[in-house]
């Protein structure tokens, strides 16, 4: 019974945890302009993240290295370093994001101005980090992100017509005044949300904290092979009902509170009170972890002791890592910069960064001195090459595209 | 790398080099920056694992390898400051970590010392589990 209760909260974490502010923004704008013909690409995105979270997982399991360890081991000291800046700038910007998101949130539920909330929700993540063991706050946060099912009943209540929307998946191409250079960097955005690169970091370094061994091997599986698609649905939703709502009025989505709107409209005060306690938990949950990850990165290059299994005092560069990079995300809040802007970038730049992130995890997962028995086997290499392969694409087109396409105006 | 013959022998820069150092219980001191190959021996063999930024510096390629060695120098208390050097005998098991039965002196710890007694060693609860 208890092991069962173990399974379904994992799993229900995973789902809860799933989305975040790059999802969540990058799915409904995506929803509002193309409607459904995206809706492969985040199809493509949410089985690329069960492919290297279920090998990083098994890495882990079976050798107790965590993704960055690994990325030095394979990679050397020089491209590991080139790895290392990118990887940490693009989590420092996506944890700027996330406490933007959280920040946004609490306007929403107000109606006082975002940056007021800024040093209060910068202060209460890094309490959480410095007090709440690593369980708790993975359970809390992952079980209230649940509430995001809204979107999913949102839809359902819509009463779309299903046959139109199914018409829409099959055919994936730009539609009214879109083209395709803007389809294609969209693509990007949605694949770079689905696999953002802190994913491997946590969920790795997540596996060292909690002291995986082999055993627990089965229930990362399915955690990764259950909750991460069923938290897929909750990414679709999302663009779905912008698509039914907003794609028939020509409207577009450039704030955090149109993401919501869908919602009242569909489900009234209970839904909007729900959506929004969603959206906080999936955003400050989100900024757990990709504060914590920008610690993971650094002190896993450079050897030092990490992690919350220990005293704050016997890992402090880590914890002064994650107190420095925090500081540093609410500072660039507070200049006043546009945080769905800072979300659409980070996406893209995560896209950029990913391919020296998971070579290495596809290397060393079939490697026995790392995996042991449970190396991969044909199934996982084939996909792991393909996706390997379009991450590469992606990574080399995002920028070029950015710029022919001015960010997807 | 004969591995059949000699269970001592590996693959030195897939299985030691760049990997994670730790001691007997466990804590994470740092990662193998370099080796120190004893060439007087036959076959020559690892005589020490070497760490910090006097060991990876001049991995680095170019001006940032030199940036790496001289600012570390200049901010060292010793003038010609060595890489800490962990002798193979002190080497108790080899897996994807190498784990070393002895205790990094806090002095070759560098800034990580400093950030304890003055940052985090100083906020309340830094010496608490968490809960």
């Amino acid at each position: 019974m208890k092991k069962l209760f173990a399974f379904t909260l994992g799993v229900l974490t995973a789902i809860g945890g799933f989305v975040d502010i790059g999802d969540l923004v990058t799915n409904a704008l995506v929803g509002a302009r193309f409607g459904l013909h995206l809706v492969l690409i985040t199809l493509l995105g949410i089985i690329g993240i069960c492919v290297y979270a279920e090998m990083s997982g098994r890495v882990v399991a079976t050798s107790g290295r965590p993704t960055f360890d690994i990325i030095r081991e394979r990679l050397g000291p020089r491209t590991g370093f080139v790895a290392l800046i990118g990887s940490f700038l693009v989590t420092a910007l996506t944890l700027t994001a996330e406490l933007g998101g959280v920040s946004l949130t609490f306007e929403l539920a107000t109606g006082l101005n975002y940056m007021l909330f800024v040093p209060f929700v910068l202060v209460v993540v890094w309490l959480v980090l410095w007090r709440v063991k690593f369980t708790t706050m993975e359970n809390v946060f992952g079980l209230l992100g649940l509430f995001l099912i809204v979107y999913a009943v949102a839809v359902w209540q819509a009463h779309p017509d299903w046959g139109s929307l199914a018409h829409q998946v099959t055919q994936p191409r730009p539609i009214g005044q879109e083209t395709w250079p803007t389809y294609w960097y969209y693509a990007i955005a949605l694949f770079g949300a689905a696999l953002t690169p802190y994913e491997v970091f946590f969920f790795s370094s997540g596996g060292v904290e909690e002291h995986w061994t082999r055993r627990d091997l089965k229930e990362a599986r399915v955690n990764v092979f259950i909750g991460f698609p069923l938290g897929g649905i909750l990414s679709i939703s999302i663009a779905a009902i912008c698509a039914l709502i907003y794609l028939p009025r020509g409207i577009e989505v450039s704030t955090l509170g149109q993401t919501v709107l869908p919602i009242a409209f569909q489900l009234g005060q209970l839904g909007l009170i729900v959506v929004i306690l969603g959206i906080f938990a999936a955003t400050f949950g989100a900024a757990l972890e990709t504060a914590l990850s920008a610690g993971y990165t650094i002190a896993q290059y450079f050897g030092w002791q990490w992690g919350k299994y220990v005293r704050p005092r016997e890992a402090p560069r880590f914890h002064a890592l994650i107190i420095f990079t925090l500081i540093a995300g609410a500072m660039i809040l507070l200049t006043t910069v546009d945080p769905v802007k800072v979300t659409e970038y980070s996406v893209v730049f995560s896209a950029v960064a990913l391919p020296l992130t998971y070579f290495p995890i596809l290397v060393v997962a079939n490697d026995r001195r790392y995996a042991g028995n449970y190396v991969n086997g044909w199934f996982s290499n084939t996909l792991g090459l393909i996706f390997l392969a379009i991450i590469v694409v992606a990574s080399v087109a995002a920028i070029p595209l950015m710029i022919w396409t001015r960010a997807g105006q | 790398m004969n591995d059949a013959a000699n269970d001592q022998s590996l693959h030195a820069n897939l299985e030691l080099l760049d990997h994670q150092i730790v001691t007997l219980e466990g804590r994470m001191v740092g990662k193998v920056d370099d080796l120190e190959i004893d060439l007087t021996s036959d076959p020559p063999i690892v005589g020490a694992i070497l760490m910090g930024p006097q060991a990876r510096g001049p991995r680095y390629p170019g001006l940032l390898g030199r940036f790496v060695v001289s600012v570390h120098k200049r901010m060292h208390e010793d003038p010609d400051p060595q890489p800490y050097r962990i002798p193979a005998s002190s080497i108790t098991d080899i897996t994807t970590a190498v784990e070393v039965a002895r205790e990094v002196p806090e002095s070759e710890r560098g800034l990580g010392l400093w950030v304890r007694e003055q940052f985090i060693g100083r906020i309340p609860g830094s010496s608490h589990e968490t809960e």
